[in-house]
């Protein structure tokens, strides 16, 4: 395996419990209609790369187990979230926010639907008492939709307002984190503006 | 005094009750396989057996407060509504009617589908959160590195998430209430609270990360990047015999339970 930068090495740890924090802040606030548990990953895998990003999706799930052990199957999807963000920064899409925000429904799409296939499997085919099944998934499988595919519409459509206030804050933070500081990092050029490094080189000397 | 503080760190922890004493690995394997059990087969009888052994445990080590509180947060309220989820999906179901409410017939079905679920979610929660119970993380990862060679870098990260997340948590609050003392409202309303979120979130976020550079700078003159073998303050006794009974007892459930299941 490709070593892992020593910055990033550090990041990782701090990726999760930004996961954890605002999964913790959100999800109170929100009723966890917006979970928000996969910021610090999306953060550590468009500034890092995307082992760092995978990284830190595993270890968010498994540090949460002592809590929520059943956190322990979700774990594929948040790591599918940094492979997702790390091959997108490779494109450059983190430097631009309309672009950003229109990678949401990738995230929610990828994440609702194997995230509804885990559940699906540990329920056995039956509802969970979550909010989208509640409110999207049980309406449509009352007009006749297949129960894995309302379930799985409904896990899209509340990822996608997770996901769009996901993006919305790592694109944020990014901003306001200092070039100085970003341009140590393994995946700085997917984030800093080259004219905007240059200035604050020529600042620094 | 000194002799026995050096020999904490000299000698395998000793650890106070029978439960904590088997090798965590061990113990993880019995657990996993039991829980994954009652994923696969959500029978009443089942179900009995494992809330008996994890009763039964918990009184002998004095914890069952620590279990059964969590158990309750983590099945009340998701669990009430599940429930109710799943009787309502079951209501149109032909078959026996189990009795009638407001009028409604509540089939069979849909009462057996609830109570599968909470076979299938209480009996996995109380049998991981029952592991966890004077399990420490750092014992854990002592057993992945010296039993399954994970390499220190991973259980280095592990170990230092656990305590990052305990020192975010605690810039949070030193945040809000430094926010709430500037005039930024953080409590109230949900819609007062979430606008607070960015003036709090934010700040914390930033402060997390450009820290990284000083914890680099700090492990450097740890030597953390030094090859060759980490030493550690805890050492766990190996496992033995004993130990490896459970996880081929674990590996034994889960397979009688598939095979169950598979019959029928």
């Amino acid at each position: 395996m490709k070593k892992i930068n020593k910055l990033a090495l550090i990041l990782i740890p701090i990726g999760v419990a930004i996961n954890f924090v605002c999964n913790l802040v959100f999800g109170n606030l929100t009723g966890h209609m917006v979970i928000g548990d996969s910021i610090g990953t999306v953060l550590v895998a468009v500034t890092c790369g995307i082992v760092p990003g995978m990284l830190t999706g595993l270890l968010s799930n498994l540090v949460s187990v002592a809590a929520m052990p059943v956190m322990i199957f979700y774990a594929p999807i948040n790591m599918l979230y940094g492979l997702i963000a790390g091959l997108l920064a490779r494109k450059l899409i983190f430097k631009s926010f309309g672009k950003t925000l229109a990678t949401a429904p990738v995230y929610a799409l990828a994440g609702g639907t194997i995230g509804t296939c885990i559940t699906y499997t540990m329920m056995q085919g039956e509802f969970s008492g979550s909010m989208a099944n509640v409110l999207i998934a049980m309406p449509l499988y009352a007009m006749g939709i297949p129960k894995l595919m309302s379930m799985i519409a409904g896990a899209v459509v509340f990822d996608i307002v997770d996901k769009i206030c996901v993006m919305v804050i790592v694109l944020l933070v990014i901003k306001a984190l200092p070039d100085r500081f970003l341009i140590k990092l393994p995946g700085a050029k997917y984030v800093v503006k080259k004219a905007q490094t240059t200035k604050s080189d020529l600042d620094d000397e | 005094m000194n002799e026995e503080f050096l020999a904490q760190f000299r000698n395998h922890i000793i650890f106070p009750t029978w439960w904590q004493r088997i090798n965590p690995l061990s113990k993880f394997v019995f657990c996993l396989c039991v829980g994954i059990g009652a994923m696969i087969n959500s029978v009443w009888w089942y179900a009995a057996t494992v809330f008996t052994f994890c009763f039964v445990t918990l009184i002998s080590i004095h914890k069952l407060r620590n279990v059964i509180v969590p158990l309750i947060v983590l099945m009340g309220i998701p669990g009430i509504i599940t429930t109710i989820v799943r009787v309502v999906s079951h209501l149109g179901d032909v078959g026996p009617v189990a009795f009638m409410l407001f009028g409604t017939p509540i089939p069979v079905t849909a009462l057996q589908s609830a109570a599968a679920y909470f076979y299938m979610m209480g009996t996995f929660l109380i049998i991981m959160l029952t592991y966890f119970v004077g399990m420490e993380m750092r014992d854990i990862c002592y057993c992945l590195e010296n039993q399954l060679h994970v390499t220190s870098t991973f259980t280095f990260m592990t170990l230092s998430a656990m305590s990052s997340i305990t020192s975010v948590i605690a810039t949070l609050n030193t945040v809000t209430e430094s926010q709430a003392s500037r005039g930024i409202e953080t409590q109230g309303k949900w819609t007062v609270r979430l606008k607070a979120i960015m003036p709090t979130l934010f700040p914390v976020i930033i402060s997390s990360l450009t820290n990284v550079e000083n914890k680099t700078l700090a492990m450097d003159a740890r030597a953390f990047a030094v090859k060759g073998k980490h030493t550690s303050l805890r050492r766990i006794k190996p496992p033995v015999a004993s130990d490896h009974i459970w996880s081929i007892l674990g590996v034994a459930i889960l397979i009688a339970i598939i095979v169950l299941k598979i019959m029928g």
